[in-house]
């Protein structure tokens, strides 16, 4: 091979090497993207993720906003059955692990503990991918992470994310949840929790189904219509949780004060127990049970 | 921090003709994306890629813009005039 033949190979190579760089930052570089191209080769990029020969690229890449929008790319592709895969072989399986380790690193306690306001926000969807693929992360950690954030910037709404936590805690680590409400939510003063707080909270309590008939007449008893709501239709939807005494815990709610609770009641109770609420003081929710009562007889 | 400008070797890592494919399909990117007005211009990679061997154009062409298929053609008039006598 002469000198002059490998200066034009070498050349040729360099050049393809620059441009097929300046490509990938185009689709993946947060300071170079370019708006045209990422969404014109979309259907490109999982494949480009799946390639083991661009691992050393990707490394590269340790931005938020990179692996933010790595985690959108896969989440899409999840959700995608029609998967743009290259129709020959390119596809390594063994890449999988790469990327599932990569979001690992991103998203440990310590990590979620930083950057929990910002998770609450809805702007860190790369760690909130990263808690999506690991199973091997305490639940109730993170639950009381987010929950003593939330606490902290009293906030007056449940960020997305801090009701997912919610509602995973309650299923997968119940005890640690209900250790952790029982002093909490069934007292007095409430600790400072909030009617949605306490909404979502007795909503989690009753799915998780940690419900007995005292707490569900504690919930009947909450001040606030929307939290004894709340408590009230996750009961109506959990009959499988409380075989036993689900109807029991319904007819705690059946004296309620809130309106909005007896027009539910009226609506979804059992029509063999609709009839207790015949004494309550709405007139709207025992329209609703009489015309129920109407249609079966 | 993100390397913000990484010559990272891709050809030499990527082997198989197959993945040669993308390759070039990214250089075909980085052409087109290279090429617009509101990108930082990189007249040097224009330059190289005007030189690239016809076989490796063959290659990128389908994925490549029309502006830059006509820039091609405008650098390369020589071989364009010369194919247009061939017929």
């Amino acid at each position: 091979m002469t000198d002059q033949y490998m200066n034009v190979s070498k050349d040729r190579n360099s050049t393809l090497s620059e441009l097929a760089n300046v490509g990938l930052d185009s689709l993946f570089s947060a300071s170079s993207y370019d708006y045209h191209s990422r969404n014109h080769h979309r259907g490109r990029l999982p494949t480009l993720l799946r390639m083991p020969e661009l691992n050393s690229y990707f490394d590269t890449k340790t931005s938020e906003s990179f692996m933010s929008f790595v985690a959108e790319v896969r989440t899409g592709e999840a959700n995608n059955n029609d998967r743009l895969d290259d129709p020959k072989s390119l596809v390594d399986s063994s890449n999988e692990s790469y990327w599932v380790d990569r979001f690992k690193s991103i998203s440990e306690l310590s990590e979620i503990k930083l950057a929990a306001n910002s998770l609450l926000r809805g702007s860190r969807s790369d760690i909130e991918y990263g808690i999506s693929i690991r199973d091997d992360l305490s639940s109730f950690s993170i639950f009381k992470i987010l929950h003593d954030k939330v606490m902290s910037l009293s906030l007056s709404y449940t960020p997305l994310i801090y009701r997912r936590a919610i509602d995973d805690c309650a299923k997968k680590d119940s005890l640690s949840f209900k250790i952790f409400l029982d002093g909490k939510l069934f007292c007095a003063n409430k600790h400072g929790l909030n009617h949605e707080i306490r909404a979502r909270l007795y909503r989690g309590y009753t799915i998780g189904g940690l419900l007995s008939v005292k707490t569900a007449r504690k919930i009947r008893s909450d001040s606030s219509y929307n939290a004894s709501l709340a408590g009230l239709s996750a009961l109506l939807e959990s009959k499988d949780l409380y075989p036993d005494t689900w109807e029991d815990m319904l007819l705690q709610f059946t004296d309620s004060t809130h309106e909005d609770v007896l027009v539910r009641l009226a609506e979804k109770l059992p029509i063999e127990l609709v009839s207790s609420l015949m004494g309550c003081d709405s007139s709207y929710a025992k329209r609703i049970m009489e015309s129920r009562m109407e249609r079966v007889a | 921090m993100e390397t913000s400008t990484n010559i990272y070797n891709i050809s030499d890592e990527i082997s198989s003709d197959t993945a040669s494919d993308i390759v070039y399909e990214l250089a075909a990117i980085g052409v087109n994306s290279s090429s617009r007005g509101y990108h930082s211009t990189r007249p040097e990679l224009i330059s190289g890629f005007l030189k690239l061997p016809k076989s490796d154009l063959c290659k990128m062409w389908t994925h490549l813009e029309t502006p830059v298929k006509v820039k091609y053609i405008d650098g390369n008039e020589d071989l364009f005039l010369e194919w247009l006598k061939d017929d």
